[in-house]
């Protein structure tokens, strides 16, 4: 698969378990980012066909990293999948109102992850 | 012969000081009360300031305490993900060289450590939740904080609010007091708890937005 995805979380945990399942499920054009503001810094010049981003991270949150992109013309398309500690119906609709195109509470399972993924790159 | 505006000024300072009495008289009671809520609420106030001083004192430690929890298991879950990876690529690099009944043996085994390198997100999750407690905790010392400079004020404002904080801080010194751990546990376990939502429910919110 040709597919670029971009995951980011503060946690190095996290960006392994991610990326060793982007891997697996065959994904190897990968780009990680540490949080929003290094995300934005790394997309610069890219063409990224999936965002993974987790919600709470230092400098700029997952929150934050939407708002900005779902603003800029050549990033507003892109999908995005939350992935996030927060499971309250209050943050799902925060998500969902910010235009984030699908929701996973950690912990989530490889299948559930490949599901989510092969809905939003079509 | 005193003149008729002279013999009113006089009558007029008998009323006043008829007036005084019977305000005095009035007050009396309230500042008796008074006197006695303060007797009441001093030996509370010891109890309190013990417990905030005590309380106060074991934050900055506790908050240091929850970091350096975040940082020993990152490193030890790195350290875990590390062997994982490591037997994941010996069990790729078998599977080729093994005869076709064993390699769904080895296919078991390969799902099984992708379970446990899943389960690691633990270590992702309680760090969030630890550092969600350590956030309550900065921000309780930075009120106890302003608590104790807003008392050191009251010294300085009045000779009763000198006396008082004297009192308190002397007896403070020589009090002990039990804390009801249990209780204290329970409300901070309850503090940081919450209800969630489940993925089929996030899933039908998203539904037909894609």
């Amino acid at each position: 698969m040709s597919k670029k995805i971009l995951f980011i979380d503060d946690s190095p945990t996290m960006r392994r378990i991610i990326g060793n399942t982007l891997n697996k499920i065959g994904f190897d054009d990968l780009i990680e980012a540490e949080n929003g503001l290094d995300a934005l810094q790394k997309m610069e010049g890219q063409s990224v066909d999936l965002i993974l981003t987790d919600w709470n991270m230092p400098e700029m949150s997952g929150e934050e990293f939407v708002r900005v992109i779902r603003g800029e013309a050549a990033y507003k398309d892109i999908p995005v999948l939350m992935i996030t500690t927060r499971g309250m119906k209050d943050d799902v609709m925060t998500a969902l109102s910010l235009g984030v195109n699908g929701y996973v509470v950690k912990p989530f399972t490889p299948d559930v992850i490949k599901k989510k993924i092969s809905e939003l790159i079509k | 012969m005193p003149k008729q505006d002279q013999i009113d000024e006089i009558m007029q300072k008998i009323e006043d000081i008829r007036l005084f009495f019977k305000m005095s008289e009035e007050f009396t009671p309230f500042l008796s009360d008074l006197f006695q809520f303060l007797k009441d609420m001093l030996p509370l106030m010891y109890d309190a300031n013990v417990s905030i001083v005590e309380s106060a004192n074991n934050l900055p430690t506790a908050s240091s305490r929850i970091n350096d929890v975040n940082q020993a298991t990152e490193m030890a879950t790195q350290e875990i993900l590390d062997k994982l990876e490591f037997i994941s690529a010996k069990l790729d690099g078998l599977t080729a060289s093994l005869p076709q009944e064993k390699q769904g043996e080895i296919e078991t085994i390969q799902t099984d450590v992708t379970d446990i390198i899943f389960a690691l997100q633990f270590q992702d999750i309680t760090a969030q939740k630890l550092e969600h407690a350590n956030r309550i905790l900065k921000a309780i010392y930075e009120k106890f904080i302003t608590l104790f400079e807003t008392a050191e004020r009251m010294r300085t404002t009045s000779k009763v609010g000198e006396k008082v904080m004297n009192d308190i801080q002397e007896k403070s010194s020589t009090y002990e007091r039990k804390l009801d751990r249990e209780k204290l546990k329970q409300q901070f376990t309850d503090m940081v708890r919450s209800e969630g939502i489940s993925q089929d429910d996030i899933d039908q919110y998203f539904k037909g937005n894609n």
